[in-house]
């Protein structure tokens, strides 16, 4: 699936990825995240799961195949 | 009924009321023996150089010293206050003191006198004094023999976790042969829990004495399905834990939560992150009934910015706060690249294995789990519940201090009331029901009131007298089943009980027994060992019957004894 939407870094833990997306729903991202990419506009392609992790910034969690400048 | 039953009755209702009364803002804070001083060789030294010397004052004491100093604290540096562990107290302090910048130079006193453990960086965990974990080492409370499992990334044992009991655990997680952490939020979890402490190295945990079962059940990513996070809970049940800790959090599981629920039914305390989404909406499992969920607060107590709260949170603790100096929990773990560091990090992550230690230290002073529940949300430091806080912020000397003194005064009053009703109804002389009462009193209550300073090195004397042998044994004595019985009781009660001058002993101790069993079945406060936690409330009932009945069969010995002697 892909998603678009703002990046961020939460300093959470050892590190927490969160994309808004333009109607205000948060996906946690789960996975390698280009740091230069913290606070732009993305593309995120990976697959949704259903579990829990350390992050807990969103009740949606997304492991990441890529993520690219949108 | 006699005058001075009569009265004694009365002070013992006085007494009660005192002892049930809201303990108000003077916290009790035990005066008991204190840990034992740090060895005369390696120790710490604060250095205080000359006003506004700056990095080069510090620069020049390190080389000087040959150990890299650093400022007491970031808003130190102006004061130029510099402390370092060094290996050789003595050595280095004459060095110091031939430095024409330095003003004045000691050892670190209050981590010598007071108890306080000597891990360096002891200094920067603000979190540990916000919980009063002080108090827990200065009473030697450290949860030894409570079994904790991180449920998380897995837990290596870095440097400063080398010194801590630590099974060999299990990874959930497929292509993961151990439960070896390969991501660090594990192992900074089970450091705040039961890092080593007092040994003179890094930092300090909450309860250094309990024993870490790794499970991993969450890949190097951070990430964990369902399926092996419940599988993770099953496991960590079988193998044991006596708490759980969940520094995790998602959407609702009805797997995690089935988990949970038999974990609860096994007695197992399950304490929980309440998320970090900064809003309103308690994340899961944090939100379950089930779990003890936990809120994150910074320096000074204030809720930390990224925290969620609502309905779900039971407790707030330490979680850290990076927008403030040194605000983090620090902690040491595996830094990515083979090895360790001591990081700091934030999260409500970080405030749930503080609540999950304190739980750990309760269970080892022999509580049993729902008693520590209660006694956790209790004492933390709030008035009403509230959806920020919970109960209040997690403050572990004040549990200690209910769990101690608080439950030693309540004993130590059904104890003497129990004597003198027992003695009454036999109709005794007034003598011997003072005696036996305040024998009665003693061993269920403790010497709680005689100052701790007075005690000395007798500290533990202000337990309740059915446990100071724990102090010679150790401390399975509290929870051996054959103590928490009528055992004892029924063999004085036939030896010493057979004697008119011994039989208040005797009668105070079977009084005493039963008053200290019916309390531990009605609150929890002790739970006997391998007794299932489903039958700890009648075992102990049960015993303090059959002490009631020897206590009865002596009172009317001694009456007929003393009627004969009339005769």
């Amino acid at each position: 699936m892909k998603w678009t939407g703002k990046l961020a870094h939460h300093d959470l833990g050892t590190g927490a990825w969160v994309l808004t997306l333009s109607g205000g729903d948060r996906l946690a991202l789960y996975g390698d995240v280009p740091r230069e990419l913290d606070g732009k506009q993305v593309v995120v392609e990976g697959d949704e799961m259903e579990g829990m992790g350390i992050g807990m910034v969103a009740d949606r969690m997304v492991q990441v195949r890529s993520v690219k400048s949108a | 009924m006699t005058r001075i039953t009569t009265a004694a009755l009365l002070a013992a209702t006085l007494g009660a009321v005192y002892a049930f009364a809201p303990a108000g803002p003077d916290r009790h804070v035990p005066t008991v023996p204190l840990a034992a001083p740090v060895a005369t060789g390696a120790g710490v030294l604060v250095v205080d150089l000359d006003d506004g010397i700056g990095r080069e004052g510090l620069d020049l004491l390190s080389a000087a010293v040959g150990t890299e100093f650093d400022w007491v604290h970031p808003e130190a540096e102006d004061e130029a206050l510099a402390w370092a562990e060094v290996p050789n107290v003595s050595s280095a302090l004459a060095v110091a003191r031939g430095l024409a910048q330095v003003e004045a130079v000691e050892p670190d006193l209050r981590m010598e006198a007071f108890g306080y453990p000597n891990d360096p960086m002891y200094a920067k965990q603000w979190n540990l004094e916000d919980i009063g974990a002080p108090v827990a080492y200065a009473t030697s409370a450290d949860g030894r023999g409570i079994v904790v499992a991180v449920v998380d990334t897995g837990v290596s044992k870095v440097e400063d976790l080398e010194g801590t009991r630590m099974l060999e655990g299990m990874s959930f997680v497929p292509g993961a042969k151990t439960a070896a952490d390969d991501q660090g939020h594990g192992t900074h979890v089970a450091g705040t829990i039961a890092q080593t402490t007092n040994n003179g190295k890094g930092v300090a945990g909450v309860a250094p004495g309990a024993t870490i079962l790794p499970v991993k059940v969450l890949s190097s990513a951070g990430f964990g399905s369902s399926a092996w996070i419940a599988a993770g809970i099953d496991y960590a049940v079988d193998e044991g834990a006596d708490v759980i800790n969940l520094s995790l959090g998602g959407g609702y599981s009805s797997i995690i939560h089935n988990a949970i629920k038999k974990a609860r039914q096994q007695g197992v305390i399950v304490v929980a992150a309440a998320g970090n989404s900064g809003r309103r909406g308690v994340g899961y499992p944090g939100a379950l009934e089930e779990t003890i969920g936990v809120s994150a607060t910074g320096p000074g107590g204030a809720m930390a910015p990224y925290s969620s709260y609502g309905e779900g949170v039971d407790i707030a603790a330490p979680g850290g706060d990076k927008t403030k100096t040194d605000g983090g929990i620090l902690q040491d773990t595996i830094d990515g690249r083979g090895g360790h560091h001591y990081v700091e990090y934030q999260g409500t992550s970080m405030a749930t294995p503080h609540v999950a230690g304190a739980a750990a230290v309760l269970l080892g002073e022999g509580m049993a789990p729902d008693a520590v529940e209660r006694v956790l949300l209790d004492t933390a430091r709030g008035d009403a519940w509230d959806e920020k806080y919970g109960h209040g912020r997690l403050d572990l000397a004040a549990a200690l201090g209910l769990a101690g003194s608080g439950f030693g005064k309540i004993r130590f009053l059904l104890g003497a009331v129990l004597a003198l009703l027992v003695a009454q109804l036999a109709s005794t002389r007034s003598r011997f029901q003072v005696a036996s009462a305040s024998v009665a009193a003693v061993v269920s209550g403790g010497l709680w009131f005689v100052p701790g300073a007075l005690l000395g090195s007798l500290g533990f004397l202000a337990r309740p007298a059915l446990e100071w042998p724990a102090q010679l044994v150790g401390d399975w004595w509290v929870t051996f089943p054959l103590v928490l019985s009528a055992l004892l009781t029924v063999a004085v009660g036939f030896t010493l009980g057979a004697w008119r001058g011994s039989r208040p002993l005797a009668q105070g101790l079977a009084c005493g027994t039963a008053a200290y069993l019916f309390h531990g079945a009605a609150t929890g406060a002790v739970a006997p060992w391998l007794v299932p936690d489903s039958f700890g409330a009648l075992w102990l009932a049960a015993n303090a019957t059959v002490c009631l009945v020897v206590a009865l069969g002596l009172a009317g010995a001694q009456k007929i004894e003393e009627q004969e002697r009339i005769r």
